[in-house]
This record gives C-alpha cells, sequence and structure tokens, in this order.
C-alpha cells in the first residue's frame, strides 16, 4: 500500500490581514510551497481546500476552482466543510485520495478570510449558525461561548478543577507562542489578566478564548516514494480519526466529557497502533481554554480531571514532559477557523523534522493534531510519525 | 342557552417603574404627582415582550381555564393601539401558538383603549348567533407615552384574554350596550411613536361622558340600577378617573376598588378596564353582578353586565390570578425604563 | 432565520409542538419527520407540557449580532417533563434567583427583529412558574 506523507508544511502569519483578499493569502500559502519544495505545480494533481464559512465571510463559494483556477494548479479540485474542524477534514479527504491510489499528490489548503466582516458580533453569529444547531441553538440567542461556559461548569463541578487551572491554558499558549514568529500574539499572559477580561460568559471571559484572524496554512500529501524523488524532508501520515456527535449542546449525556473526541483519537491511534503514551507533542483544539483541557482528556494524554492540574504545574509547555499546542494553539498563534486545522499539521511537520527552532522539543517521533467543530460536532485527530 | 365567559386570564411583564422614579428624572415632585392620579408604580414591558406575547401568555391562561379544546376556538380577536405590525395580525400569533389554527377567524383591533372590549362584543354576537362554539377576545398593550408628557406617569403594558363562549361559563353575559361618538381627545398618527392627546379635554367631554352615559344605557337597557351591581371595573386611565366616574353614578367606590389594578400597573390602555374585570372576577362570588365599562377615546364605551356563576370556583383553580401578576415585579430606573421601552436607539 | 423556516418551525418554537413514533413510541423535539430508528414516517404530533427544571446555566454577556439588542440574557438547558433536554433563553429570573434544579415553565417571547422594518421573529423561552 501507498505509504502517505506530508513533504511539505507552510502558513502565512494569522492576523487581521486587512490588505489581503481570501485568494491573495491563499496564493502566498501556495507560493512558499512551491519555493520551499523542489516540485512542480504541474505535478500536484489535486488541492482539498478546508474552509468554514467563506460564503459567509467573503461571499465567495468554490474555492476549489477559484484557488485552482488563480494559482495555476491543474488539479482536481474541492472544499471540505466541518465547521471549525474543516482544516483537519481536508486533510483526511486528502489523505483517502491518495491511499485510494486515485491521486498521488494533493495540496491540502486551509483557508479563511474572516476580518472582512469587522463587527465582532457578525462574527460571532457566523460561527456559531455553522457550529451549533443553527435552528436550535443560535437562532434562538445561544452562543458558543454560552455553550462552553456550560461545558467549564460541569468540568469545574465533576472534577473539582479551578477557575485558574482553566485561565492557565491561556497562559501556557501565550508563552509558548512567544517562541512562534508566525503567531498572532507574540505576548505573555497572566492568570489575572485572563479572570479580570470583559466576561463572555460566566465563568468564561474574553480571554478564554481566540481573537479573530485571517490566514491560509498549507501542506503537501504525496506517497513516501514520490517524496523521496523530490525531498527528505517528509513526516509520515500514520492515522487518521473522524467522528461526530450531536450538535446540539442539551442532548450531550455528560456536558464534561465530548465523545467524538474520544472516537476520533481511539480510531487515529489504533490505524497508527500507537497509545497515548507515545505521544512526544499535539497541537489540539483550543477554540476556548476549556476546550484543550477536556481535548487532553479525551485523548488519554491525562485521566479525566487530570489536565487542569497538569497544565497549572506546566506539564503542557513546550519545554514540559507532555508539550501541547507548542506553536501557541488557536488561542496565541492565531486562528482563522479552516487554516487552523492545517496549521497544526504545520507545527507538527516542523516539530517531528526538528526545525521548530526555539519550540523545538526534545526527541519528537510521534506528534498528533485534534480538530473539534462547535462543542463536539465533529472531531478529527490525525497521527504522525517520523517513520 | 346563555353565553359567557368561560375562562380569562392575564399577563403583566415583571419590571415596574416607580411615579417617583420618573417624576425624579423631571425635576417634579413624585409623592404630589403618585397622589394626584393615584398611581404608584406601572408595568414596563421586557425588551422581548410586546403586544403579541403578552396577548400569547394572557390567552393560554384562559384557554387553560375555559376547559375549551383549542381547536374549538372559532374566532380570536386582538385588540390594542400598540400592535407590533401595522400588518401581519397579532390575532394569528396567538392563534398558532395556542394551536386553534387554521379553522378559524381572526383579526386585530383598533380603538384607543377599548378595542379589547370591541373584540369581547364581537365574539359575544358569534357565540350567541351560533356561528362558533368559541372565540378568544383580548385587550393588550404596551402602552406608548411621550417622555415627560403626563402619560408617561401610566403608560404601563399588559393585557387580558377571553374564552367566551355557551359552555363553562363562569359569568354569564346579561347584556351590552355601546355609546359612540366622535370626539377628538386622543389620536396616533400612522407612524408616530406617541400619541397626543387633548390633555383636560380627555376629561369631562370623553373619558366621563362616554363613561356615564355608556353606565346608564346600559341599566336602562336591562332595566337595573346601580343598587343591583356588587362589583364595578371602568377603564382605568389613571387611579382618580374610575373613582370620579363612580361617585358620578353614585357607586361607593368600595364597588370598584378592587378593579384599580392601575395604581400597580399603570394603564394598560386595551387591557385596562378588562383586567380590572379579570381582578373582580378572581374575588368575586358566584351569583355577584359586575358592570364593566371600558373607554376607547376617539371616542366609545361598552357597557356589560355579568352575572358569577357557580363554576367559578372551580375555573380560578386553572387561572392564574391577577394578584400574581401585581407581586411579579422588579423595579427599574429610569435608564433602564428608556432601554427597554426604545427611548435610546442603540441601532 | 428566513420567513419560509421561521413559518416553518412555528408549531414547535410557538407551543413546543414534538413529534411521536407511532412504532416505538420515541418523542422527538426538535420534532423530526421519519423515526431514524424504526424508519417510520408515520409520526404524531404533540404539544409538550412546557414544564421542566434548569440543568445548567450561564449568563451571555457578548450576544450574537441578532441578540445584541438584549444582552446581557441566561441561556441554559432545560429537562422538560417529558424527559426532553432543550437549550433556551431563561427570562424573568434574577442574579440571586437563578439556580440549577429550579423548576421552569413555557413563555413566549420575542427572540429578534430584522431591523425597523423586517420580520420580528417568536418562540419558547423559559421563566420560573408564575
Amino acid at each position: 500500500m501507498n505509504k502517505v506523507v506530508v513533504a511539505s508544511a507552510t502558513m502565512t502569519p494569522f492576523t487581521d490581514h486587512y490588505d489581503r483578499d481570501i485568494r491573495d493569502l491563499a496564493s502566498e500559502a501556495i507560493r512558499d510551497i512551491f519555493r520551499k519544495t523542489e516540485i512542480e505545480r504541474s505535478a500536484v494533481d489535486g488541492l482539498v481546500i478546508g474552509s468554514m464559512a467563506s460564503m459567509s465571510f467573503t461571499n465567495q463559494g468554490n474555492l476549489g476552482a477559484l484557488i485552482a483556477s488563480e494559482n495555476n494548479l491543474n488539479s482536481a479540485s474541492f472544499t471540505v466543510e466541518a465547521g471549525e474542524a474543516s482544516g483537519q477534514a481536508a486533510l483526511r479527504a486528502a489523505y483517502s485520495l491518495i491511499k485510494s491510489g486515485m491521486h498521488e499528490t494533493v495540496l491540502v489548503l486551509g483557508l479563511e478570510k474572516v476580518t472582512d466582516i469587522v463587527k465582532l458580533p457578525e462574527i460571532l453569529s457566523v460561527v456559531n449558525h455553522v457550529n451549533m444547531d443553527s435552528r436550535w441553538e443560535a437562532d434562538i440567542g445561544l452562543t458558543l461561548a454560552s455553550s462552553w461556559a456550560m461545558i467549564a461548569k460541569s468540568h469545574m463541578s465533576q472534577y473539582g478543577i479551578t477557575r485558574e487551572q482553566i485561565a492557565s491554558v491561556a497562559v501556557k499558549n501565550h508563552y509558548n507562542a512567544t517562541f512562534n514568529p508566525f503567531a498572532q500574539f507574540k505576548s505573555k499572559l497572566r492568570i489575572e489578566t485572563i479572570l479580570r477580561a470583559p466576561a463572555l460568559a460566566s465563568p468564561l471571559t474574553l480571554f478564554d478564548t481566540c481573537a479573530a484572524a485571517d490566514g491560509a496554512a498549507a501542506v503537501l500529501l504525496t506517497t513516501e516514494e514520490k517524496a523521496k524523488s523530490f525531498t527528505d524532508q517528509y513526516i509520515h501520515v500514520k492515522g487518521t480519526g473522524l467522528a461526530h456527535g450531536t450538535l446540539r449542546i442539551a442532548e450531550r449525556d455528560r456536558l464534561y466529557s465530548i465523545p467524538a473526541i474520544k472516537k476520533a483519537a481511539k480510531d487515529a491511534y489504533e490505524m497508527a497502533g500507537i497509545s497515548p503514551s507515545d505521544i512526544d507533542v499535539a497541537e489540539v483544539h483550543d477554540s476556548f481554554t476549556i476546550a484543550e483541557l477536556i481535548a487532553l482528556e479525551e485523548m488519554g494524554i491525562f485521566e479525566p480531571g487530570q489536565s487542569g492540574p497538569a497544565t497549572e504545574d506546566g506539564r503542557t509547555k513546550k519545554d514540559g514532559d507532555r508539550p501541547i499546542n507548542t506553536s501557541g494553539g488557536m488561542k496565541a498563534r492565531g486562528y482563522p477557523f479552516g487554516a487552523a486545522g492545517i496549521a497544526q499539521v504545520v507545527e507538527i511537520y516542523e516539530q517531528l523534522l526538528g526545525i521548530a527552532g526555539e519550540r523545538q522539543v526534545a526527541d519528537a517521533n510521534i506528534g498528533v493534531t485534534q480538530a473539534l467543530a462547535g462543542t463536539g460536532g465533529t472531531s478529527v485527530v490525525h497521527v504522525f510519525g517520523t517513520a | 342557552m346563555q353565553t359567557g365567559i368561560a375562562g380569562y386570564g392575564v399577563y403583566i411583564p415583571m419590571n415596574r417603574i416607580s411615579v417617583e422614579e420618573i417624576a425624579r428624572v423631571w425635576g417634579e415632585d413624585g409623592v404630589r404627582v403618585s397622589r394626584s392620579i393615584n398611581v404608584f408604580e406601572k408595568s414596563v414591558p421586557s425588551l422581548d415582550e410586546d403586544t403579541i406575547t403578552i396577548s400569547v401568555e394572557a390567552a393560554r391562561i384562559a384557554l387553560r381555564m375555559s376547559g375549551f379544546s383549542p381547536s374549538s376556538i372559532g374566532a380570536v380577536y386582538v385588540g390594542s393601539e400598540s400592535h407590533p405590525f401595522a400588518v401581519y395580525p397579532s390575532a394569528v400569533h396567538v392563534a398558532e401558538a395556542i394551536g386553534a389554527t387554521p379553522h378559524l377567524t381572526a383579526a386585530d383591533l383598533e380603538f384607543a383603549c377599548k378595542a379589547g372590549t370591541a373584540g369581547m362584543q364581537m365574539v359575544f354576537g358569534m357565540v350567541g348567533a351560533g356561528q362558533i362554539e368559541a372565540g378568544l377576545a383580548i385587550g393588550t398593550d404596551t402602552s406608548q407615552g411621550r417622555p415627560g408628557d403626563a402619560l408617561e406617569y401610566t403608560a404601563g403594558a399588559g393585557g387580558a384574554a377571553f374564552v367566551i363562549g355557551k359552555d363553562n361559563i363562569v359569568a354569564e353575559l346579561e347584556g351590552t350596550y355601546s355609546f359612540t361618538t366622535d370626539t377628538p381627545d386622543f389620536w396616533r398618527r400612522e407612524g408616530a411613536s406617541y400619541p397626543s392627546h387633548g390633555s383636560r379635554f380627555t376629561g369631562a367631554p370623553a373619558y366621563f361622558r362616554h363613561v356615564i352615559s355608556a353606565a346608564k344605557g346600559l341599566m336602562e337597557q336591562l332595566g337595573l340600577t346601580i343598587d343591583d351591581f356588587d362589583r364595578v371595573t371602568f377603564h382605568q386611565p389613571n387611579g382618580k378617573f374610575p373613582l370620579n366616574a363612580a361617585r358620578a353614578l353614585g357607586i361607593p367606590s368600595e364597588k370598584i376598588e378592587d378593579a384599580l389594578a392601575v395604581k400597580y400597573v399603570g394603564n394598560t390602555y386595551s387591557g385596562a378596564s378588562i383586567v380590572g374585570l379579570a381582578r373582580q372576577l378572581d374575588i368575586a362570588k358566584p351569583g355577584e353582578r359586575i358592570l364593566l365599562v371600558s373607554y376607547g377615546s376617539g371616542a366609545g364605551s361598552d357597557a356589560f353586565s355579568f352575572v358569577v356563576t357557580d363554576l367559578i370556583d372551580e375555573a380560578r383553580q386553572h387561572g392564574v390570578p391577577v394578584d400574581t401578576f401585581i407581586n411579579r415585579k422588579r423595579f427599574i430606573d429610569y435608564a433602564t425604563y428608556a432601554r427597554y421601552r426604545g427611548k435610546i436607539r442603540i441601532k | 432565520m428566513s420567513i419560509a423556516d421561521y413559518w416553518r418551525l412555528e408549531a414547535p418554537r410557538f407551543r413546543l409542538e414534538a413529534t411521536k413514533c407511532t412504532n416505538c413510541d420515541k418523542i422527538y423535539f426538535p420534532p423530526k419527520r421519519v423515526c431514524p430508528i424504526c424508519n417510520n414516517d408515520e409520526l404524531i404530533h404533540m404539544d409538550l407540557s412546557g414544564r421542566g427544571r434548569l440543568i445548567t446555566f450561564t449568563k451571555v454577556e457578548k450576544p450574537a449580532v441578532e441578540f445584541e439588542y438584549m444582552g446581557p440574557y441566561y441561556v441554559g438547558i432545560v429537562e422538560l417533563e417529558e424527559g426532553i433536554r432543550i437549550s433556551a433563553s431563561i427570562v424573568d429570573v434574577a442574579e440571586e434567583q437563578i439556580k440549577e434544579g429550579m423548576p421552569l415553565e413555557l413563555a413566549f417571547r420575542k427572540y429578534y427583529a430584522i431591523g425597523d422594518e423586517g420580520i420580528v421573529y417568536y418562540g419558547y423561552k423559559f421563566r420560573p412558574p408564575l
């Protein structure tokens, strides 16, 4: 069987790119792939784009055809949408295209242009409607923040974790981001700053979540055989898992747990033949601080209820024993929805190849990415390895 | 078989602003103002409440008390001068919300503060003629009063709904009589946010002439005297007018005092006289006779005579007393009131 | 929301109209057209009681644009007597009064309006029993 590898990875800075359109961001990420890697555009026979809401944000659909034709790519091209998990879902689609033998070399582009909508409440409306049950939650006044707030309350009361432990996720991710030249925020954040920030939905504040950002991230997927013809800088895609849960938070049995993450992780680990203890570095979904804590527990990196104390103790910092979101995560690296899932792969690519500079984790051989749509609608997990 | 009220319900938003708080903003003596109009506080709708939501809530209570099924309701009339839509009836919202659609007629009515009783007359007529088994008449307003105007002290929010039929009657209709003229005491032009009024002209030639004439006309029609009535409710634009009208008719104040919800919830316009009727029905004994006289500027009064039946005690178990709404309150300051009533425009 | 989908959902939004599978008796709210367990499309309509209790809640301090006009406000998860859990706004409740487990009942409220001239959307919210 074909072994699928990531043979190149890049991203634009994630920030409010008021001077760049969605096609500008795409063209810059694609340019960098071909600058970094000795491969011709004509060798790319597939383009899969992960984008969450380009219609709502920029009034542009059919990004597959748009981006391929604008960038001289003669490839089969289409877009994958799975809410906030669109980037990772696109990666899974691209993986299966190559694994099936239908395509040999597929460019996966995570892309989101958010800030053409300049008012935050209007951005929130789009994000809520895409990722929640539009008719039965977003239409009637619930927000993603309020959903995460109720999850945070449930997690706190179930496991006795503290508000400070939840906030420590953001502190840690901001710390990690200070070593990432592409990060949106390279400033440190203090617990008190988070707790005193304007309330979002009690107990969460504005600093428990991400800022609006635009950006693109791209990875080149191909077979190991093909990769060897143009590079030695590649990592293996060893496992993929995708699972869903109900969009409606009211229908979850236990708010402190997100079964879709556990299922996606289990499938990806089994496919890769690894266990959670094998993971050297991981990029997980931290659209809200509490999301990272639950992801780490559902992924088996910590026991239920233990991720809060572990984060507070610094174990998930880039120099801790379980480094998580060394890029700074969505919180500090930046979170242009569809682009974020691919940016996770960019970070793991650099970590496993030992080219992550100041963020480099020692002896990184197994890396994992995890994405989530809403509070558990879709989760996607990928396992990568140096061999 | 006689027609009558089979179920009634009111709804009053829980926000209150005191007359003193309003007076504070306009530099007036709140205690004096409050005493002069006999109103202490008024109800204010929340940002997500309007004539449609209030009407639905009142209708649900009335329907539950009546024992009628939603599908037996053959007419829904909502009288108001604050329908959220100029075109797109409040009445269809109510009909849909109580599950009475589609086999019924419905319409919105407007006759200043008496559109609710106009609807009651229409439903009484249809039920009496055998056109429908039962119908729903509602009077509701989120009353408007221009900031700084005398009306601002009283313009409240609330409504009352009545299921009218021939079965399960808690108050039997003895008769109704109306007194109507063209009297320009109060109006609101199409598109205007606030009503205009004739100040002192709203008294003698308007409110008092119509209320007193309608009451007298009804008594003459039915061969009754004022002593035959145990309880009375009039339109209550403030706490003084109904007492003065009662005095002019020789009605002791004790007979109308229980109806004066206006003191605690303000003038609910189309709801005012009939919230008073509901309050009287909450405490009336079987056999008691109740006089209802509404008043709508422009101008007209509808008078009704009801006799309370033996079913009232049982029926009340399925309703919600007016006092529940009077006592369910949270006070807001003028700034919050200004926001809730759209007097501060944020977009 | 569009007027067409608002219209389509008026019965469930206005009066909690659910559907019930005539084969397995499962009640669906939001209502389904087809019972995915039985593959049965003969579902009957029934209004839920509208009585329930509060499972959990939070206060929305940063509403999306449609609900900005009325922020901040409470939202929560309500478990209805029928055992169905739904999300809703919680109204007419004070900061010191709202707590998990408290009884709630159906209220009819405005969701939001489209500008000054557009449609006004209405539907269920929940409040402490009168």
